[in-house]
């Protein structure tokens, strides 16, 4: 007869697995009511635009570091987004290479005078320039603080009162910044507004543009494309209805100037600091009582070059694990919070026992259930009624979130395109799942014994690169 | 063996893993199946644009042409055509179009729209019935205005406004006023498309006489009402406003000279968001007397205050390349002189920016 824990286990793994398909299902729902019912919106887009020539200015802020490769190209794309008022900011945060030569020498950049606003505290300023071409492009010279301090910086220069941060080689498609505007047009009470970010590898890009969408032939691409359409679709248009958005991404948010001041800034403690900033202005209106919205716009997109490389993929998500539970430690009093509504009593606790702590359950599961198997305590038909439970909760939440791409959105046009993605869900589970939940587990560990995570570095092929915390599941 | 202390869990998570996967297939197939439908959908979409696109085009440039059997599943498209059309046009050929729509049944199937549960329909109704601007869908329209949808209620204000901007007017600003939903600048396009002499009137009248609430509402509205004499209706409110917001909002839109005293009084307000907005004001209708006023508020603690004023101050109209040496030689305070040297480089660079 087999112990009394392994009973106790069994019904955590079920109780996991069962709870993580209901609430991403459950999300998956209000998904899909939210992308049915903006799809009504979304018809009318060949309607004139109600908002055409009144969208307040923005200030796009791109922090940079080490990219000469890219930055000129990226630069020329911000230049030519279909936007009527916009200023770019490039902070060069100290960067080791020719990332200032390439900007000055392709920009005609001209040192300029200005009255910089050290409204937030940044690393010393080493010198401002502005285009003698482009009127609305600032460079800022600094040194080295890291992403957080640079976007600061970016921040303490912009005139505008929205500030859009992207990365320095992220590829936004042109009417991006319009939509991911549209709702502080719309409702005055947004403080924060974040688009979908997709994987352009084996995309075509030319000078900046999306010019054709594809899927890359390699199934490590492939399979986060997956994860991507699961994380934005399942995870964040679910969670916005309720104002429950816990992460705006790094690669492409829009916030009101004076809010992200008032906060205090980005963090520079935090290797999640998206996630963390978001989390902040949660907690910041909610327990002060203040009216305020989030919002996610699902069609403002912003491309970015996921790792093909084991290595850099195993530092991402150890990176973002670690990344989500010091926000979640950091804003550890929103959770159940009396004034904190849906952000403390469900997005917070979903997040820590889903995302936070799921992969170490999964972990448990497959470690226990082989172990279990090799010294004969459970039959094979208990080890494959747990492959079972494991594999369809992985392949309907992928389904689902490849239903809601369909019914809403039809990003990847071709057949062949669908039958990768529906053979990437099957694929998924057969090592790739394995090796991200041992990832971040270890992500968890590192966090829980305080290690330092480094950056690391992300081989570009003329893309971009995801900063911050991931699209989730 | 485990099987045999925990049938139940077994059970169950066999039960769960068998029904997702079940529910996987049935997903997968959804997908199939509606990329399959839009396929069909985007060829018949193709063909409608190709076939009808060139005879409404020959039909609004007053051709006389031979209207081919319409299909009901073209409709929708056709219909959706014809009002991107009938948005770029005026006079006789939008009126052209109208006579063709009719034939067509197109104002039939829009008023059919009206009813539709699906808001796209409903916005497409509103304003193909807009574009025919028939005073007896006044109800249906006003009606329509009346849901608390702002995509379909804007689209059928927008078509009241069409059939009758001087009746329109005033029902629309009060529906404005009375929800919060309808996003200011779309009821300013709004605005903007009707005649102002319907508007004015209303607009003055609600904007001096309202709660704080409406004048907040409505101020952002100004410059798309085209009130005559907005200058005095904005010299009134800087003279009687208490609150910053009314204050900054109305400072930013004065252009005339009469509020000047009141302005200078508001420079020294304790709303950093008032005094900037003096100072632009300043800028633009202020004399030499003011060239102090705003040299002391290059010193303000707020970045944007002495920004502001170091544009009016530069801006000025006796203020030659000599005056701004000067200037600069003189002025004591580092943060004013820092402002200075910015405000010159930008000068400079647009400068350079136009040779």
């Amino acid at each position: 007869m087999a112990p009394a824990w392994l009973a106790w286990l069994t019904w955590l793994f079920l109780a996991y697995f069962v709870g993580l398909n209901l609430v991403y299902l459950t999300l998956n729902l209000v998904a899909m009511r939210s992308a049915w019912r903006d799809s009504s919106v979304r018809a009318l887009a060949a309607m004139p635009a109600y908002t055409a020539g009144l969208e307040p200015g923005v200030t796009i802020c791109i922090p940079a570091y080490n990219e000469e490769a890219t930055i000129a190209e990226s630069v020329r794309s911000m230049l030519q987004i279909d936007y009527p008022d916009f200023e770019i900011v490039v902070v060069n945060d100290g960067s080791k290479d020719g990332t200032l030569d390439v900007l000055i020498r392709e920009f005609a950049m001209q040192p300029f005078q200005m009255a910089y606003r050290r409204t937030l505290a940044v690393k010393p300023i080493r010198g401002i320039y502005r285009s003698a071409r482009h009127p609305a492009l600032l460079v800022v010279d600094k040194d080295n603080g890291g992403r957080s301090d640079a976007v600061n910086a970016a921040i303490n220069g912009a005139r505008h009162g929205l500030v859009c941060v992207v990365d320095a080689d992220s590829v936004l498609e042109r009417d991006s910044l319009k939509r991911v505007v549209r709702p502080f047009i719309e409702d005055p009470l947004t403080v924060a507004s974040g688009g979908t970010v997709r994987i352009s590898n084996g995309c075509q890009i030319s000078h900046g543009y999306m010019q054709r969408v594809d899927i890359a032939p390699g199934w490590l691409a492939r399979i986060q494309v997956l994860e991507y359409l699961r994380g934005f679709h399942n995870g964040r248009i679910g969670w916005a209805p309720m104002n429950a958005l816990l992460i705006i991404s790094g690669a492409f948010g829009v916030f009101r100037r004076t809010t992200l001041v008032d906060a205090g800034g980005f963090s520079t403690r935090t290797i999640g600091e998206d996630m963390e900033m978001t989390m902040r202005l949660h907690r910041f209106h909610r327990l002060s009582g203040r009216s305020y919205r989030i919002a996610f716009v699902p069609e403002a997109v912003c491309w970015t070059e996921a790792p093909e490389s084991l290595t850099v993929l195993r530092n991402q998500r150890t990176r973002w694990q670690r990344g989500l539970m010091e926000s979640l430690w950091t804003h550890r009093n929103l959770f159940f919070h009396p004034k904190a509504g849906t952000v403390g009593w469900l997005a917070c606790p979903v997040m820590l026992l889903i995302e936070g702590l799921g992969p170490v359950v999964e972990l448990l599961g497959y470690v226990v259930m082989t172990v279990l198997i090799a010294l004969d305590l459970i039959s094979w038909a208990s080890f494959g009624a747990f492959l079972l439970l494991a594999f369809g909760s992985g392949l309907l939440l992928s389904a689902s979130a490849l239903l809601l791409e369909e019914v809403a959105f039809r990003t990847y046009p071709r057949p062949r395109h669908l039958a990768v993605l529906l053979a990437a869900m099957v694929v998924e589970n057969l090592g790739y799942r394995q090796l991200t939940v041992w990832w971040r587990t270890v992500g968890l560990f590192k966090w829980l014994t305080g290690q330092k995570q480094h950056w690391g570095d992300m081989p570009r092929r003329g893309a971009s690169g995801v900063d911050g915390v991931g699209p989730g599941r | 063996m485990f099987d045999t202390i925990s049938d139940p869990a077994l059970r169950l998570a066999a039960g769960v893993g068998a029904t997702a996967i079940a529910l996987t297939f049935a997903m997968a197939a959804a997908v199939i199946a509606m990329r399959m439908h839009a396929l069909r959908l985007a060829r018949r979409n193709a063909a409608t644009l190709a076939t009808w696109r060139p005879l409404l085009a020959r039909a609004a440039a007053g051709e006389v042409v031979d209207v081919p059997h319409l299909p009901a599943a073209q409709c929708l498209p056709l219909l959706l055509l014809w009002n991107q059309l009938q948005e770029s046009l005026r006079g006789e050929s939008h009126d052209r179009l109208n006579v063709l729509g009719e034939r067509l049944g197109l104002y039939t199937l829009a008023r059919r729209l009206e009813d539709s549960r699906s808001l796209a329909a409903r916005v497409l109704g509103h304003a193909t019935l807009g574009h025919f601007a028939i005073a007896s869908d006044w109800q249906r329209l006003d009606k329509g205005m009346q849901e608390l949808n702002t995509p379909a209620s804007l689209a059928a204000a927008r078509a009241l406004l069409r059939i009758d901007a001087q009746a329109a007017a005033p029902h629309v600003l009060e529906r404005y006023l009375a929800h919060s939903d309808w996003p200011a600048p779309r009821v300013g396009t709004l605005l903007r498309e009707s005649p102002h002499e319907a508007i004015a009137a209303t607009f003055v009248q609600r904007l001096i006489g309202g709660s704080l609430y409406e004048r907040l509402r409505l101020l952002p509205l100004l410059r798309f009402a085209e009130v005559p004499n907005i200058d005095s209706v904005l010299d009134r409110l800087v003279r009687t406003s208490r609150e910053p917001q009314v204050l900054s909002i109305a400072l930013r839109q004065l252009h005339g000279p009469a509020a000047l005293a009141d302005v200078r009084k508001l420079a020294a307000h304790q709303d950093p968001l008032v005094r900037s907005a003096a100072a632009q004001a300043l800028g633009r209708i202020g004399a030499g007397d003011d060239h102090d006023v705003l040299l002391s508020m290059m010193s303000d603690s707020n970045w944007w205050v002495r920004y502001r004023a170091a544009q009016a101050l530069l801006g000025m109209p006796r203020m030659g390349a000599d005056d701004v040496v000067q200037l600069r030689r003189t002025v004591g305070d580092r943060y004013a002189r820092d402002m200075l040297d910015q405000v010159m480089a930008e000068r400079g660079l647009a400068a350079q920016g136009r040779g």
